[in-house]
């Protein structure tokens, strides 16, 4: 990181200089508010993600937000929130590519509002209520410089009848190991096929280090997700799907596995359109794909079967209480 | 072809750059331009609003430009030649700013960023972290509203600081401070290199050349334009044409349904 941008509100914050301090050698910008830098409109993500810049913020505002109907694992109150916008990954199938003008990295350093909120949020059920990280970024790949899980891990042990869901392709959970599992928590890894991690997400662990980062936690004690999500077409669909199932079941305790989701490939119309004209020369994102009302996606006989196949193979091993289809 | 536009104020600021580019003088609309297959530059004399108005004039009859780079002197609390490129652009007139997406320390070493601040007239208030300058806020104006963050960078090197006055600047030692910056600037034409220009280059030319051919409507056009690049990209080659290619529908037909056979395999 040689670029830091920092809002003068919270300069003199010890965990913003901390941050900072972890990169002696960046530029480091005083800004006003980051959406001067994060939301300008004339940036080129894929440019910008080169050589990203970190922005150091606050967030105000609503910082807790309800999921779509189709986004849950069970719990009927759903609620995502985002302490870090954009992700320092580069998969190529990603909608923050379409969603997000800048592709710097926003980490907001007001972590206590976040928790606050959602222990207020848990408060007004009377039943669990579930909370998502991860939506707007991987929960754990920033973790050594922000500590953000680690704090956030300390709030939820507090608020028992919150659960959170850390989602992550990233293999950096020392923070998870060196501390007892919270009964709350449910660490699940987006999963695809070893050829598409290498052909379409880019900077990612690969889908071995992901199932040993699984196991590990699994041995600790943590409640462990696995998200085949998102489902993409390949000529080879069955034969690298299918591999990688057998080797997903093979390295970890199955019955004990807390849910499993998959979902398609689907990305809203506009986002689609900034993606190709960021990304002419992706064959995934020149595949043929089709405009469905707001979204597009595979045509609906491909991906209906694509999904068919997936659930058949899947619940030959798990059992249908675990197993969540993110489908609309 | 996508070509950097250098912007610079004065003769002295362009002479040392039009010698290392080996540039000649062009005719473009009445403003003072050269270029080689390199690089254009563009002298806008002093102020910003002749640097807005040249600016846009320039990114108007060149649509060429891929990239700005405003280079020149300055006055800052710094030793003087020391160079600088700006994390921020100022407009001290109307407090806009702009912040450049800066390339990696690591194409830049040992050159710190600063803010740039436009004044109308020379100011003398030297500070820690500010470059005084008459120009930059008027190019950035001008220019971020057609090219991106990534692609307007402004470099500027020390001509007076608070022991040396505005009114001891020698041309000569302009050409030399200057001189002393090609390689901040050739590591900034580097980084607004378009990832995505050899793609766009060959459906560009593959569509016009059609166009020459057949007959395309507005929508047809649009509709060729990605079918080509999704062929291309698909298939690793653009499409060649056949007999039942008869007219611009018979051919978008083809291709579509040629791009929609493409499954990739991993």
């Amino acid at each position: 990181m040689d670029t830091i941008y920092v809002e003068n509100r919270i300069k003199s914050l010890p965990r913003t200089q901390a941050i900072v301090q972890r990169y002696p050698l960046a530029r480091v910008i005083p800004i006003e508010r980051y959406n001067e830098v994060f939301n300008n409109a004339s940036q080129n993500f894929r440019k910008q993600k080169q050589n990203p810049a970190l922005i150091l913020a606050h967030k105000d505002g609503d910082r807790v937000l309800a999921t779509p109907d189709q986004y849950h694992i069970g719990g009927s109150h759903n609620y995502y929130f985002s302490h870090m916008l954009n992700c320092i990954y580069d998969c190529r199938y990603c909608f923050l590519q379409g969603m997000y003008r800048s592709a710097n990295y926003v980490v907001f350093v007001n972590y206590e509002d976040f928790f606050n909120d959602i222990s207020e949020k848990a408060q007004q059920h009377s039943d669990p209520s579930w909370y998502f990280s991860g939506y707007d970024c991987d929960s754990l790949a920033l973790e050594p410089i922000t500590h953000f899980v680690e704090h956030c891990l300390d709030a939820f042990a507090q608020i028992p009848q919150a659960w959170l869901e850390l989602r992550t392709k990233s293999t950096q959970i020392r923070p998870l190991l060196k501390r007892p599992a919270i009964e709350n928590c449910v660490v699940a890894f987006s999963l695809s096929p070893e050829e598409i991690v290498a052909a379409e997400e880019h900077k990612t662990a690969s889908l071995q280090k992901r199932l040993s980062a699984l196991y590990e936690l699994q041995s600790h004690g943590w409640k462990i997700g696995l998200r085949f999500d998102p489902l993409i077409q390949a000529e080879n669909f069955q034969s690298i799907y299918g591999q990688m199932f057998d080797q997903v079941f093979s390295s970890i305790d199955v019955e004990s596995v807390h849910s499993v989701s998959l979902g398609p490939f689907r990305l809203p119309r506009d986002f689609h359109k900034k993606m190709i004209k960021l990304y002419p020369d992706s064959k995934l994102l020149s595949s043929s794909l089709e405009f469905n009302g707001t979204h597009v996606s595979y045509p609906e006989k491909t991906e209906r079967e694509m999904i068919q196949w997936c659930e058949e193979t899947l619940l030959k091993t798990i059992s249908s209480s675990q197993y969540f289809p993110c489908v609309n | 072809m996508n070509l950097p536009c250098i912007v610079t104020a004065l003769e002295s600021e362009s002479r040392p750059l039009i010698e290392h580019f080996k540039m000649r003088a062009l005719n473009t609309n009445g403003l003072t331009t050269y270029g080689s297959d390199q690089c254009l530059l563009l002298q806008t004399g002093i102020g910003k609003l002749k640097a807005a108005a040249k600016v846009a004039a320039m990114l108007q009859s060149h649509t060429e430009i891929n990239g700005i780079i405003n280079i020149g002197i300055a006055g800052a609390s710094a030793p003087i030649g020391t160079q600088f490129v700006a994390h921020c652009v100022q407009d001290a007139g109307s407090d806009k700013l702009w912040y450049p997406h800066l390339p990696s320390t690591r194409s830049l070493p040992e050159v710190q960023s600063v803010t740039v601040q436009t004044h109308d007239k020379p100011d003398f208030n030297y500070s820690d972290g500010i470059a005084f300058d008459m120009e930059a806020a008027g190019v950035f104006a001008a220019a971020r509203g057609k090219l991106d963050s990534c692609a307007v960078q402004c470099i500027k090197v020390v001509s007076d600081n608070p022991q040396n006055a505005v009114c001891t600047i020698k041309k000569e030692h302009v050409h030399r401070w200057v001189a002393s910056c090609v390689n901040t600037l050739e590591s900034l034409i580097q980084s607004l290199k378009d990832p995505t220009a050899a793609t766009t280059q060959s459906v560009d030319k593959f569509v016009s050349s059609l166009k020459c051919d057949m007959h395309f409507t507005a929508t047809q056009s649009h509709q060729l334009h990605r079918l080509t690049t999704q062929y291309l990209t698909l298939r690793e080659a653009l499409p060649t044409l056949t007999r039942d290619d008869i007219n611009a529908k018979a051919l978008l037909k083809r291709l579509n349904d040629e791009v929609a056979a493409v499954t990739i395999r991993y």
